[in-house]
């Protein structure tokens, strides 16, 4: 990976290399873009087709960065680590130092697991190789943090944590010793015996190699024995042990000597092998120039070889020892120019150096989108640590914690199956991450009434009323425009716009009016308390209440809520003749339905409303005689004069035989 | 890093001026000099043209989509002087409304933030700013113009989003919010950006911003609606991008986000508004972004500049 060169995209456009044209870019949304070629139009352009009319194909490109979790392992990791990091933001800044250390574990094993999974199924996609390495140098640097920033050891010496560190990264020669450890005796007949004992000696596992040397075959020779003797002997500096630092190098020093002298006497001339072991553990700068040619990475044997050499040393002299290391291992490889340290390599140094500015500048260019320099650092912020290296600028680093957040949270929620994941980033960044929130939350494609209903669900839980009403008004134009005006409403309803379940009321009304069908009885005889949202809607409401008490033949109550609805004073004006129109089979009944007070309000409105409609409509006719408007004729209305008479008759016939009811009943009261 | 996720051959006969995605990305819609409009469905990487709409008679230089809630709508502007709103019905596209009231080319239209209703802002040669305001209920249009905006003419016209004044201006004590201000930048020939705002039923100016040496391209009123800082960027035949930055629309301060080779054409904001794409006539597409210290770093030019720390 060579993260300083700026990755180049070429566009395949020819259009825009012509002269007078380039390319233009804008955003779509947080992270694609779209291109095309661009001309200037200026004032003296002509208005003639373009010299390139007709020469080249014109095309528009969009541009988007690459996701690496669509992947279905991926995907995993990233949905675990959402889980961590959520914990983590629980914790406050407030947990100690045991909990920050287990939720770093925590990151390290869900990318363990993710790494084996992706090895065994390598075999499939051509990518996981690549995500191996990715994964593989997260891994690494993740967990080098962890023993220099997250769980530092009180006393400052990290050599025995470094070498556990190369332990778990090269652990080929545990590997191989576990092998021979189960093989038993006669063990050197392994091929892999000798590289497996060197390389446990180089690592620092004393104890180990000295097992593996007792399985040998010559094990009771004076060679081994001596090799035994010395290897046992060997002091180990240990913070817990007691010893001076001053103490244990004199210690160190009369070893040195003693080994030194017995090297000398020739007694492991006939085990070269076994000698050079001797060697790498008395530092001997021949034998160790020869491993270092042997070794692929720089930072391989750096940690055994402080073990070695200065095994007290303190984690802030790593960097200058470490820069030592580097430049003797480049001389023996043979690396004139400086570029031969990779991107993790260089980052290792960093990390030792304490450089944290550099480290996190480094790990953004990792190819992960930014998931491993996000969660680290949020990490670091967490524990306290960020400010710590970052010499102490808190605000600097809230604010780089939070950009990246911001950005890995905007990340997710552009994408279409873990945009869920995203909004928990986007909460820790405040007023800009909720109003982020917002603006993507409603443009989450979505497909269908079940998708719509998730992001509802989720903008509700947040309180983020405005985007719940958008998506419900987007949804009822929807469902509109697919002839499902059911449904509109109820998205209408939501959506809590009253001039929106206004004019879907409407059409329901209208559509009734016109052809006598009642839609959606189902949708309109569930909507109870919410009608309230629109007056007319409640109009829409109450008539199919009484359309109901009418085909169920309860005529009383029907009547009864009918002249209601007729002076209500909500009645939609197109609404009219319908509505009256109903008034006649109940006027005209053989049972009289209607009482002389309430007929007369039937006429009242016959004539203060019914009628100025209809000359309304007839001005219409005349003003515009081209165009052909009926009147009104509806299903129920052939002709609007015959109606308006029939109206008029059935009331005076209606109200004639109310008073005579009327009148005989309080006649009966009064006998 | 990057990749290309689709590649739409527009089959247009010439130069392209507008290649607008819909709402949720799945619809674009695509405007040339061969005057025509053209609609493609953009699904999974794959594109099929849909419609092709006719109805201007000379270069179209922008179009723009609705908000969804108002269906699928469509507005263009073109050098016939015209402006056209589309609408989807059923399968087909039909015309709803033509705007015959400018004298000269129509260079620029931006639909207002949905919450203000159906309004579309136009700008024309001839100088002048038109506002239709759509009535949804019986679908009737009406038109205020904002005359002589900017001598020779206006190119560029971009809403402030709505979100801005609520919270700013309500005060705490009071428990009614005052009513929504409507705002709204243009940039033109006069080397000006204006800032023009919806008082009494009136388009007034409010502010005049001067600090391009040359006719201004375009301006964008940047989407964010919680940064407390509103943000506008406008792009100049003076080669210049300027960042203009208020908090009180009264006070505009104004930061050089760079000066680049050739003249800029363009400016656009990212959803979120924390990235500004430049387009420039050296062929290069630059994007930018504050970092922690709240200068303007060119994000795709230079791999060091992702330094945000140091």
């Amino acid at each position: 990976m060579d993260v300083d060169k700026v990755p180049e995209l070429e566009i395949p456009d020819k259009l825009s290399t012509r002269d007078g044209i380039c390319l233009a870019g804008n955003f779509i949304t947080n992270s694609k873009l779209s291109f095309s070629a661009f001309r200037n139009i200026t004032r003296q352009t002509k208005d003639v087709p373009s010299p390139y009319a007709n020469k080249e194909d014109v095309k528009v490109f969009h541009l988007q960065p690459n996701f690496i979790f669509d992947d279905p392992i991926l995907r995993t990791l990233i949905g675990e680590a959402n889980g961590i990091f959520v914990t983590l933001q629980e914790l406050q800044k407030d947990g100690n130092k045991q909990d920050y250390v287990k939720i770093s574990r925590t990151y390290r094993s869900i990318i363990r697991a993710c790494l084996e999974k992706l090895q065994e199924a390598v075999d499939t996609s051509e990518e996981y190789q690549n995500f191996i390495t990715i994964l593989y140098s997260i891994e690494c640097i993740w967990h080098l943090s962890e023993i220099l920033f997250i769980d530092p050891i009180p006393s400052n010496v990290v050599t025995p944590q470094l070498l556990e560190w190369t332990r778990f990264h090269f652990p080929a020669a545990e590997r191989n010793a576990t092998d021979l450890l189960l093989h038993g005796r006669d063990a050197d007949e392994s091929e892999e015996y000798w590289p497996s004992v060197k390389g446990l000696i180089l690592q620092g596992q004393i104890d180990v190699a000295r097992a593996i040397l007792q399985l040998h075959s010559m094990s009771e020779s004076n060679a081994f024995k001596m090799a035994e003797q010395i290897l046992k002997s060997m002091p180990s500096y240990n913070i817990y042990g007691g010893l001076s630092v001053q103490k244990f190098r004199s210690q160190w020093q009369y070893w040195l000597t003693d080994t030194e002298r017995k090297l000398s006497t020739g007694i492991f001339a006939t085990e070269p092998d076994l000698e050079e072991i001797i060697y790498i553990i008395i530092g001997n700068t021949q034998t160790w120039n020869k491993f270092i040619k042997q070794s692929q990475n720089w930072y391989e044997l750096f940690p055994g070889f402080l073990f070695f050499t200065d095994p007290a040393c303190k984690s802030f002299e790593l960097g200058t020892l470490a820069q030592c290391w580097i430049n003797r291992w480049a001389n023996i490889k043979d690396f004139a120019h400086s570029n031969f340290m990779k991107h993790l390599d260089k980052v290792i140094l960093y990390l030792l150096e304490s450089d944290i500015h550099k480290v996190l500048h480094s790990i953004q260019q990792i190819g992960d989108n930014q998931w491993f320099v996000t969660h680290l650092t949020d990490l670091l912020y967490n524990c306290g640590q960020l400010e710590l290296i970052g010499e102490n600028k808190l605000t600097d680093c809230e604010d780089f914690r939070l950009s990246l957040l911001f950005d890995f949270g905007s990340t997710l929620m552009a994408r279409d199956s873990i945009w869920l994941l995203g909004i928990n980033y986007l909460e820790q960044c405040g007023l800009e991450g909720e109003g982020a929130v917002k603006t993507l939350l409603s443009r989450i494609p979505v497909k269908n009434e079940k998708q719509a209903l998730k992001v509802i669900e989720i903008a509700q839980g947040r309180g983020y009323i405005e985007v719940e009403h958008e998506i419900c008004k987007i949804f009822a134009k929807r469902s509109m425009a697919l002839g499902r005006p059911g449904n509109a409403l109820d998205w209408a309803i939501r959506s809590k716009d009253t001039t929106y379940v206004t004019s879907i009321t409407d059409f329901f009304l209208e559509h009734y009016s016109k052809t006598g069908e009642m839609l959606c009885e189902d949708v309109l005889s569930n909507i109870g308390a919410k009608m309230f949202v629109s007056p007319r809607l409640v109009f829409l409401v109450k008539y199919f209440d009484f359309y109901q008490f009418y085909r169920k033949k309860d005529f009383p109550a029907a009547a009864e809520l009918l002249i209601n609805l007729l002076d209500s004073k909500i009645t939609p004006e197109f609404f009219w003749p319908s509505l009256l129109v109903d008034t006649i089979p109940l006027l005209e009944s053989n049972i009289p339905q209607i009482p002389s007070k309430e007929t007369a309000i039937i006429l009242h409105h016959v004539e203060s409303d019914l009628m100025p409609l209809i000359e309304k409509k007839k001005s219409k006719v005349r003003d515009n005689p081209e165009i052909p408007v009926e009147v009104i004729k509806h299903y129920r209305i052939e002709n609007i004069e015959e109606i308006v008479k029939l109206l008029r008759l059935a009331c005076a016939r209606n109200i004639s035989r109310a008073f005579i009811i009327e009148n005989t009943q309080k006649n009966l009261v009064a006998c | 890093m990057v990749s290309l996720i689709n590649t739409i051959d527009t089959g247009h006969e010439d130069i392209i001026h507008g290649a607008e995605l819909d709402y949720y990305g799945l619809k674009l819609a695509t405007c040339s000099t061969d005057g025509i409009i053209k609609i493609f469905d953009v699904k999974n990487g794959n594109q099929s043209l849909i419609r092709e709409l006719k109805g201007h008679q000379g270069p179209v230089w922008q179009i723009s989509w609705a908000h969804p809630k108002y269906g699928n709508l469509l507005a263009s502007c073109s050098y016939d002087r015209k402006v056209i709103i589309w609408k989807e019905a059923g399968s087909d596209w039909i015309k709803i409304y033509e705007y015959n009231n400018h004298d000269s080319s129509v260079n620029s239209i931006a639909w207002a933030p949905y919450q203000y209703g159906l309004i579309l802002a136009c700008g024309s040669s001839d100088g002048s700013i038109s506002i239709l305001t759509c009535n949804t209920e019986f679908n009737t249009w009406e038109c205020k113009k904002i005359s002589n905006a900017h001598t020779i003419g206006c190119n560029a016209v971009s809403w402030c989003p709505s979100n801005v004044p609520d919270n700013m201006f309500e005060s705490k004590t009071s428990s009614t919010r005052p009513p929504i201000m409507k705002r709204l930048t243009s940039g033109g020939c006069d080397n000006c950006i204006k800032i023009w705002k919806e008082e009494n039923d009136r388009w007034i100016e409010e502010n005049r911003l001067e600090g391009h040496s040359d006719w201004v391209r375009d301006v964008s009123w940047s989407s964010s609606i919680v940064i407390p800082k509103m943000q506008i960027a406008s792009a100049s035949q003076d080669r210049r991008v300027i960042i203009w930055s208020s908090d009180d629309f009264i006070n505009w301060t104004s930061t050089i986000l760079n000066t680049f080779d050739d003249v800029v054409w363009g400016v656009s904001w990212s959803l979120t508004s924390n990235i500004l794409a430049v387009t420039g006539g050296d062929n290069k597409v630059s994007l930018w972004k504050t970092n922690v210290e709240n200068q303007w770093i060119c994000i795709n030019e230079d791999a060091s500049c992702a330094s945000i720390l140091t």
